[in-house]
């Protein structure tokens, strides 16, 4: 098969895999060469130096059904292209005709398919990044695209995601089918400068716009959509015409309509272009939907014109030289393509934002930092401040746009700044004095922004981490010469409930520890056995592209957010550790089940960390007091973080019901297990895992391994290898004794008599 | 639930589990080939892996065993595995059950046979003289002659009898089940004729049509057949006019990618089929088909495999990879799957797109919880 001519082009062929810079692509390369990723063929390696990328390229073998949903071939070219410095990798097709499918990122025209096989933001992929993980999602994307699965009905039409760092804000009447498309003016507000803000032209217009916008509406055919984002008026034109729409010709005759001298002449022409473009797409049965595109012209309208051969600029003498004048006859249009960069469309919102907030006064000097301001963290710092709480700190690092409004304590007047100021500014005047904001990304704060962020967090009383977002708590918890109690509250996906995990007052257990803890205590509280439901809308697992916003109702969130607001000051006036959960049933009546932390040893395994806790060592001996005098075992559970390589064991499964037990010996059974297992990590969002095998030794007997033990321990490495994770053993002896044994990395011994 | 077939890797052997729509699990061979004794021997434990494929399904039992014929490379190790009626020695715990045994006429007259051959001609005959629990397919004339010596008649057993041509009685795709099974070979006048008893060539061929939504989805399952014998049933079929008894999406390639199931000439590289073999292959096929070898790897041109006169034959395998590639298809051999330093079963899912050979819907994650881990102690 002829590779997509980009493959040749990129940067240099690489010879030894060593040579590859980034260490990802080493990875991927070796494991493909080793014949360790079956179905995954290593094709080549390219690097540029220039650009700062390595990329691999991989034949890969597809599970494919006979009756095929895209013509997705039996094997698929694709490349895996790695950046140098740490950071996203993207995966393109290399194949020249690869088919249009949903989950294509943008590329740029004339460059190979971009598939989109993990859409996360990278701080929170990076967690379980593996080369075997990327092998698995490529893999499973082709063969999902082959079954036509890559779309999830729960989900809205998914249009290619392109990554543009600037925004449009669009009124949805500046759509509306079947009307002429109206002329809008886009402003940008000086505190942020990439976001445009669209609305009905006005005549004398005292702000003089940065934009004016085009809209057109596409017509309705099949595949109706542009995989790649042109960088011309003319490749846009091109691309437009199989769409009816004749983009140079209507670009003509509105120049020629414009042309002129007077103020508004003159504000129209000195503007820039923003050309809107709808593509009605139909999803299954679902017709009409818009897929709405914008493109950013960098040349004015008037010179757009000149270069079309349609004005002249005014240089008469006479009138405004801003001003241009009708060509006549038309000139030809200039042979250099006028250039174009694309911008992602915001629909501008129409709805009211209910705050139900009550609150009390109590006043509460203390220090806190808040992480996070979307809707729990902004609503619930809002509540706490309303009862005069906490001298704040606001972090984060978005701007307030149109779609946060339904649940957010800021209002429209807010849009396009950054919410940190906005929100501070708001809390400032509840409280009557200063609050500090830091726009900035907690995981990677700018060089400005970093000692202001180190600063506030080093004089915090309480960290506040409202951005749900395991990353972000998982690297608060890690931050050392911070000795402010974390607390961290987050919604279910489903916005039924909200969770609340506040660290002890000496941290001696953490936000780490306590993840783990809440994940048990979902499988054990049987009143939590939906809390983490997916069956309704809202947050999907698929490793795919995802919705922009769950579905959860402001009352919800309101309600929740003032629970949690509650529940952080109760939390504080306790030293101990705590998980607490609020659940809100259909008719407003609100459950709460809370249970402590319990004690957490971590021991290290070479490179691998491995925690558990006291209430675990408590459920294996339960288990294994339960089949005395013989022997049982099962299946654990944990969380495993690939960037810190550390696994927390959450959980343990009882013996299988077809294992086989005696005094001196213990096979464990298969039967329903596998059931049992997926039941478990779906019902925590794919947050646990397998990671390894306990079982107990009989009375007498020690905790250490015995040679069958090593034996099993050997081949639950090998088996684990393939999921890029140690094998993992436990054992439970008498008098709470216990050993932890990791494969290739030692073990230990886990407590004495109890 | 779809129906799924599972092919083992047994080196030149079979073993393939139906586990049909409604639950039910169907045997087409059982030969447990592995040597315990050799640490590097890649063939998988089929006993343990079989056993606990039951165990995740809380039964002990098979609906359906069938014994193609009685070759050890499709029935050795079975007085072991299976409980038998016809003998106490074969009972006991842990065996499993066979609800109905299935097996070629062949099976009940062959006389002089030894070890697993002849514990499951005796389970067979104990079987048909009690008149429960067996499928016997084809009626030569040494049946009836048989059933008469044991003191019955043709006519008290004929509703356990299935010759080919027919459907096999209980299984629909308007039932549950959603699958049915054409039987293709033997035929009773073919064993008349010769006299006496050609295992390979009398076993049986059958084509299993799944239906799923309106998809209908065939596998065709040719046994150890010979290309003459393949000749036949083309000659025969299209003599009925129902070629689509032919058709087929999934294909058990037949004894272990021999050139002989091809044509009479191995060929250089690539073996001729014959006229009815090639448009078996050529015109049956239908697009992205499997075609599953159970066999060995494929020897490389000039290796001291590719000298050994027993299959696999590099030149047929050729032959097929070409046909596989003609459809968009695949030509894939047990024993490579998913590699073939670690062989693994391998699983053909069937939907309403057709069939899928799974790759990686079926193993990740999910390896370690299903197979059971060594011991402990």
């Amino acid at each position: 098969m002829t590779l997509h001519a980009w493959w040749t082009s990129f940067g240099a062929e690489v010879p030894e895999i060593g040579e590859l810079t980034p260490v990802l692509s080493r990875e991927l390369a070796s494991l493909a060469v080793q014949g360790s990723l079956p179905g995954i063929t290593l094709a080549g390696l390219r690097q540029s130096s220039e650009s700062g990328h390595a990329a691999v390229a991989l034949d890969v073998d597809v599970e494919r059904p006979q009756d095929l949903a895209h013509p997705i071939k039996a094997v698929e070219p694709v490349a895996v292209i790695f950046p140098f410095t740490e950071g996203p990798f993207s995966v393109v097709s290399l194949r020249p005709d690869f088919p249009d499918t949903l989950h294509q990122n943008w590329s740029p025209p004339g460059g190979p398919c971009a598939l989109c096989i993990d859409d996360r933001p990278w701080a929170e992929a990076r967690l379980t990044v593996s080369a075997q993980d990327i092998a698995h999602r490529i893999q499973r994307w082709l063969a999902r695209a082959a079954r036509g699965e890559l779309h999830d009905p729960a989900q809205p039409p998914d249009p290619l995601f392109f990554s543009s760092q600037i925004g449009l804000i669009l009124p949805a009447a500046a759509l509306v089918e079947g009307q002429e498309p109206i002329e809008l003016a886009g402003m940008i507000r000086p505190d942020n400068e990439n976001l445009i803000i669209s609305r009905p032209a006005v005549p004398n217009d005292p702000h003089p716009p940065a934009f004016t916008v085009l809209a057109f509406q596409a017509e309705p055919q099949a595949m109706a959509r542009l995989r790649h984002a042109p960088d011309t008026l003319t490749a846009l034109a091109a691309e437009l015409e199989p769409h009816g729409i004749r983009l140079i010709d209507q670009l003509k005759s509105r120049l020629k309509t414009w042309k002129g001298l007077g103020p508004d002449h003159v504000r129209r022409l000195s503007t820039r272009l923003a050309i809107v473009v709808a593509f009605p797409i139909a999803v299954g049965e679902r017709p009409g939907v818009n897929d709405v595109r914008a493109f950013l012209t960098y040349d004015t309208a008037g010179d757009i014109g000149v270069a079309l051969g349609v004005l002249y600029a005014n240089n008469t003498g006479v009138g405004d030289k801003r001003g241009y004048m009708l060509a006549f006859p038309e000139g030809a249009a200039s042979s250099d393509p006028s250039r174009i960069e694309p911008a992602q469309v915001h629909f501008a919102l129409n709805r009211d934002l209910a705050a139900a907030v009550a609150g009390h006064a109590g006043p509460d000097r203390r220090r806190a930092v808040l992480i996070g301001a979307g809707s729990l963290g902004s609503q619930l710092s809002a509540d706490l401040a309303r009862e005069g709480a906490f001298e704040w700190t606001i972090i984060d690092e978005d701007h307030l746009l149109p779609h946060n409004l339904v649940r957010h304590a800021l209002f429209a007047t807010d849009i396009g700044a950054p919410k940190a100021d906005a929100l501070a500014h708001r809390l400032s005047g509840l409280l009557g004095e200063p609050v500090a904001a830091i726009a900035c990304n907690v995981l990677k704060p700018n060089d400005q922004a970093a000692p202001k962020l180190a600063a506030a967090l080093k004089d915090a009383d309480i960290i506040i981490d409202a951005s749900a977002s395991v990353a972000v708590s998982r690297h608060l918890s890690d931050l050392p010469d911070v000795a402010a109690r974390r607390v961290c509250a987050f919604f279910n996906p489903a916005g039924t409930a909200v969770v609340l995990l506040a660290e002890s007052a000496d941290r001696a257990l953490t936000m780490r520890d306590l993840e783990a803890q809440y994940h048990r205590f979902i499988l054990t509280e049987p009143s939590l056995a939906r809390h983490l439901g997916t069956d309704g809308p809202g947050v999907r697992y698929t490793g795919s592209c995802r919705a922009l916003t769950n579905r959860i109702p402001a009352s919800n969130a309101a309600i929740l957010s003032a629970l949690a607001a509650k529940g952080i000051a109760s939390a504080l006036a306790d030293d101990g550790a705590a998980i607490t959960i609020w659940t809100l049933s259909t008719t407003g009546k609100v459950q709460r089940v809370q249970r402590k932390g319990a004690a957490v040893t971590r021991v290290s395994f070479g490179a691998w960390t491995v925690s558990y806790d006291a209430d675990l060592l408590d459920r294996l001996a339960t288990l294994r007091h339960a089949k005395l005098p013989n022997e049982t075992g099962g299946v654990l559970l944990g969380i495993a973080d690939m960037s810190r390589r550390s696994v927390h064991i959450a959980h343990a499964l009882p013996a299988p019901e077809d294992s086989r037990a005696s005094q001196t010996g213990f096979e464990r059974g298969v039967a329903d297990l596998a059931g049992q297992v997926s039941a478990a990590v779906a019902a925590t969002l794919y947050q646990l895992r397998y990671v390894g095998e306990w079982h107990s030794h009989p009375d007498r007997a020690s905790a250490m391994p015995s040679s069958t033990d090593i034996v099993q321990l050997l081949w639950l490495g090998q088996e684990l290898e393939n999921e890029g994770l140690p094998g993992l053993m436990a054992i439970a002896a008498q008098d709470g004794h216990f050993t932890f044994a990791v494969s290739g990395a030692g073990l230990t011994d886990a407590g004495g008599a109890s | 639930m779809t129906a799924k077939l599972t092919f083992h890797p047994l080196g030149n052997a079979d073993c393939t589990r139906f586990d049909l729509a409604d639950g039910r699990k169907l045997l087409v061979d059982y030969a447990d080939m592995r040597n315990p004794e050799d640490p590097w021997d890649r063939r998988i434990d089929l006993p343990t892996e079989l056993k606990s494929d039951l165990r995740a399904a809380k039964r002990d039992y098979y609906d359906v065993v069938l014994f193609t014929h009685l070759d050890d490379d499709h029935c050795c190790g079975s007085g072991d595995f299976f409980w038998l009626d016809h003998a106490a020695k074969y009972q006991g715990e842990g065996r499993i059950r066979i609800r109905e045994l299935w097996v070629p006429a062949a099976a009940i007259l062959e006389e002089g046979c030894a070890d697993s051959a002849r514990i499951i001609r005796q389970e067979a005959r104990y079987r048909l003289k009690k008149g429960y629990g067996i499928r016997v397919f084809s009626r030569p004339a040494k049946l009836k002659e048989w059933l008469e010596n044991n003191g019955l008649t043709l006519e008290s057993r004929a509703h356990l009898i299935t010759d080919a041509g027919q459907l096999v009685p209980g299984f629909s795709t308007a039932g549950p089940e959603r699958v049915q099974f054409f039987i293709h070979s033997p035929f009773g006048w073919r064993q008349d004729d010769n006299g006496i008893i050609d295992r390979n060539q009398d076993s049986v061929v059958f084509q299993a049509t799944f239906l799923e939504g309106s998809r209908e989805t065939h596998a065709l399952f040719m046994s150890d057949i010979n290309y003459d014998s393949i000749d036949q049933i083309v000659q025969t079929t299209r003599r009925h006019k129902r070629e689509d008894r032919l058709r087929w999406d999934i294909f058990k390639i037949p004894h272990h990618c021999s050139y002989l199931s091809i044509g009479p000439e191995k060929g250089e590289d690539e073996t001729k089929p014959t006229p009815d073999v090639k448009w078996l292959y050529e015109a049956q096929g239908q697009p992205r088909c499997t075609m599953m070898s159970t066999s060995k790897s494929i020897p490389v041109k000039g290796s001291a495999e590719d000298k050994d006169v027993q299959p696999p034959h590099r030149e047929a395998a050729n032959y097929y990879k070409r046909v596989a590639n003609m459809k968009d298809g695949a030509f894939k051999v047990t024993m490579d799957l998913p590699s073939s330093s670690k062989p693994k079963p391998s699983t053909i899912e069937i939907t309403e797109r057709g069939a899928t050979l799974l790759s990686v819907s079926a193993t990740v994650g999910a390896a370690s919880v299903i197979s059971t881990p060594a011991r402990a102690g």
